[in-house]
């Protein structure tokens, strides 16, 4: 039977009962959840009363809390398991990497390349009393051995700086033998220390030929001094300890020394800061709408929001590793948009008429008249008359009318959000003299640390203050861009870099009706500094 | 096993049999509720999951002195709620208050118990915004008092009335809408 209700109570009559069957999938769900507790409750009842240490106790509940229920699940915000295996890969990755067994060894004096596997030379170098050095052991030269016939072996270490146990140790080990004319037919020097090079020439002569090789800097102890030997072609008896070794310090930039002692420098590794400004060229916003119920609010804000002179300036550091190069630094931005539109909006107004018209009114009189027949019998007696005139006159009333306006409103607003930035960006240097072009790629994190201005609500159709927006706290983009860098001086140089950034998330939070992402063009200008 | 209270002692011994009883005999009407609540039959039955894990897990706090049922389906609405502020991580409140200012009716709006059928009701209340849905559910159909609603969603009771009224003048728009249409056709 049909009956009238209130709204409350059609629809708690109708869902009193309202029952929908679930899925199978639900109670395999909690059969999961609840199976690991079944065996927990089974073993509180056999264990009831077994006491456990309070520190065992809250070991069990914080490694519980940290590990499974956080750490074990992917989130962007906080450290994880995902987190720590890519830290841990990047780690074990790079030592492989740097650590490789094969050590790189270039022949200046023919421009040849020659790969040397430092465990095999180093046991091939039939030097025993090598292994019996030890690092607190005193410069020695061992002279009284070079009266020998046949062979002198000459061991040396030379302790630099203060501390041995931190500072690199070189062991050098010189052994030559004399022919039976008494001429030095073979010298071998060796130098042995965490940064292994050979130098290896024979001397048939006493001008004989000389072949250097040198290692290239292990990328990990750039930072330490490397000392290259470098023998000069002057053999002789007397001069030999005099003359032979001469000590040249392998700074960042050298790799080796030519013959005539000249460093042979290349930008192999260095860090370099720069200070840059960032303007926006073009600023593309991508937007999305979550809530279908506000297309009309949609396309108004979609179709006026721009980009109002955004910018940003911060400092950078670059390193590189030969021409690998990678970036970090801080920043600061400014999204600056503003929105103007206009509105047709239809305003009620009352206004009041007064409407004439004719109207008319009886007015009635009486007049009395003497009855003549009455008069003649002596009596007066006045007999009345009663007459009536219609009166027509002018009337008006007031009259209220509602009357509808379209008004075209104009409305506007401008906001700027400031973000703290932080970037990570890979790249790959080409460098013809000065110029260097730098291709790069990577991504930019940032923190929103404030906001002012306006906005327009899609919700509530009216422009409201920013702090009202659900504006997310963070940001990420990728970036990727072409660096353009010009070095006026060994040390400074400025450049250019024409760059595209994205947005990878949301600007709003994810509740909010609007999803925002901005696409931006740029130019990065700045000066370097080289270290 | 048929008797309640016996399911409810073999639930706190975590009896696996008992367990299954308890969830057969609620499950269908519960999902029911978790649908009112949720955006999707998949959320639903997330909520669902996730409320039945806490009653099973937590019935030696039910103190037999009320109605069991009545504290299931608290838990459950409990899980709804929170399942919906999860979902909008730290702007529960701001979704409260900030919900578009909506034409408030004054006056009963009634309707004809056979007017809508309860799928075009349910429709209805599924077109509201997540959190006058939620207000709507609670004060109209569960029968919480706005002061409860206030503690559970932790708002204040004007808030909580001032929602509802406009959740309710929303949903007769709904309905006249759907009025208008089904007249039409």
């Amino acid at each position: 039977m049909s009956k009238k209700g209130k709204i409350e109570d059609i629809f708690r009559d109708e869902f009193k009962d309202f029952s929908l069957e679930p899925s199978d999938k639900v109670w395999d769900g909690i059969e999961n959840q609840i199976s690991g507790m079944r065996l927990e409750h089974l073993y509180q009842e056999k264990f009831r009363g077994f006491k456990m240490s309070v520190a065992d106790h809250v070991w069990r509940r914080i490694a519980t809390a940290l590990w499974f229920n956080k750490f074990l699940h992917f989130s962007p915000f906080s450290f994880n398991i995902y987190y720590a295996g890519l830290i841990i890969t990047t780690i074990v990755g790079s030592i492989i990497f740097f650590n490789n067994t094969e050590f790189k060894f270039f022949n200046f004096d023919g421009g040849r390349e020659i790969l040397i596997n430092d465990n095999s030379q180093i046991q091939n170098n039939d030097i025993p009393a090598l292994n019996n050095l030890t690092e607190d052991t005193q410069i020695t030269i061992s002279s009284d051995n070079k009266e020998n016939d046949n062979s002198v072996s000459i061991n040396k270490i030379t302790l630099i700086g203060e501390n041995s146990k931190t500072s690199p140790i070189h062991i050098t080990t010189i052994v030559f033998t004399k022919n039976t004319n008494n001429e030095i037919s073979e010298i071998v020097e060796n130098q042995i220390n965490n940064n292994l090079f050979i130098t290896k020439y024979n001397a048939n002569t006493q001008t004989g030929e000389i072949q250097t090789y040198s290692k290239i800097p292990h990328f990990l102890n750039l930072n330490k001094p490397l000392y290259l030997r470098y023998p000069e072609l002057k053999i002789s008896n007397d001069s030999l300890l005099n003359n032979f070794i001469v000590n040249y310090e392998i700074k960042r930039d050298t790799i080796g020394y030519d013959f005539g002692g000249v460093p042979i420098v290349e930008d192999k590794s260095f860090v370099r800061f720069s200070i840059f400004y960032d303007y926006y060229i073009n600023n593309k916003y991508r937007f999305k709408l979550n809530n279908p119920e506000l297309q009309n609010e949609f396309k108004t804000l979609s179709e006026n929001l721009k980009d109002n002179n955004s910018f940003g300036f911060g400092l950078g550091i670059d390193y590189f590793y030969r021409r690998f190069y990678i970036n970090s630094g801080i920043s600061y931005f400014t999204n600056r948009q503003k929105i103007n539109f206009e509105k047709v909006e239809t305003e009620i107004n009352t206004i009041t008429e007064f409407q004439y018209f004719d109207n008319s009114v009886w007015i009635y009189d009486t007049v009395w008249f003497l009855d003549l027949d009455e008069y003649l019998n002596g009596n007066i007696v006045y007999i009345p008359h009663v007459d009536s005139t219609n009166f027509v006159f002018k009337d008006s009333i007031s009259i209220a009318i509602k009357d509808t306006v379209l008004k075209n409103l104009n409305y506007s607003a401008e906001n700027s959000m400031s973000y703290i930035e932080i970037p990570v960006v890979f790249g790959y240097s080409f460098k013809t003299g000065k110029l260097e072009i730098i291709p790069k790629a990577g991504i930019i994190g940032g923190l929103l640390t404030g906001k002012k201005g306006n906005f327009y609500d899609l919700y509530s159709d009216e422009i409201l203050p920013i702090a009202e927006i659900p504006y997310r706290e963070f940001n990420l983009d990728y970036y990727f861009s072409l660096n353009l860098n010009y070095s006026f001086t060994k040390k400074f140089g400025i450049y250019v870099e024409p760059y595209f950034r994205d947005n990878f998330i949301n600007s709003f939070n994810g509740n909010y009706a609007l999803d925002l992402r901005s696409m931006r063009y740029g130019l990065r200008t700045g000066i370097s500094y080289k270290l | 096993m048929q008797d309640l209270n016996e399911i409810i002692a073999g639930c706190r011994k975590m009896d696996k049999r008992a367990q299954r009883c308890l969830y057969e005999r609620y499950a269908s009407l519960f999902m029911g509720i978790a649908y009112r609540y949720s955006k999707s039959r998949q959320d639903a039955e997330d909520i669902l999951q996730e409320a039945f894990v806490k009653i099973l897990t937590r019935i030696d706090q039910y103190s037999e002195t009320g109605s069991f049922e009545g504290w299931m389906k608290k838990i459950l609405v409990n899980t709804a709620i929170s399942h919906y502020r999860n979902s909008l991580k730290h702007d529960f409140h701001k979704d409260f208050d900030s919900i578009q200012e909506t034409q408030i009716l004054d006056g009963d709006y009634e309707i004809d118990n056979e007017e809508f059928t309860r799928e075009e009701l349910l429709r209805s209340i599924n077109m509201l915004p997540p959190g006058f849905k939620i207000i709507f559910n609670l004060y109209a159909i569960e029968g919480f008092k706005h002061r409860e609603i206030a503690e559970m969603l932790n708002i204040s009771v004007g808030t909580s009335k001032s929602q509802y009224s406009r959740a309710r003048a929303l949903l007769q728009e709904k309905l006249t809408e759907l009025k208008k249409i089904a007249r039409n056709e």
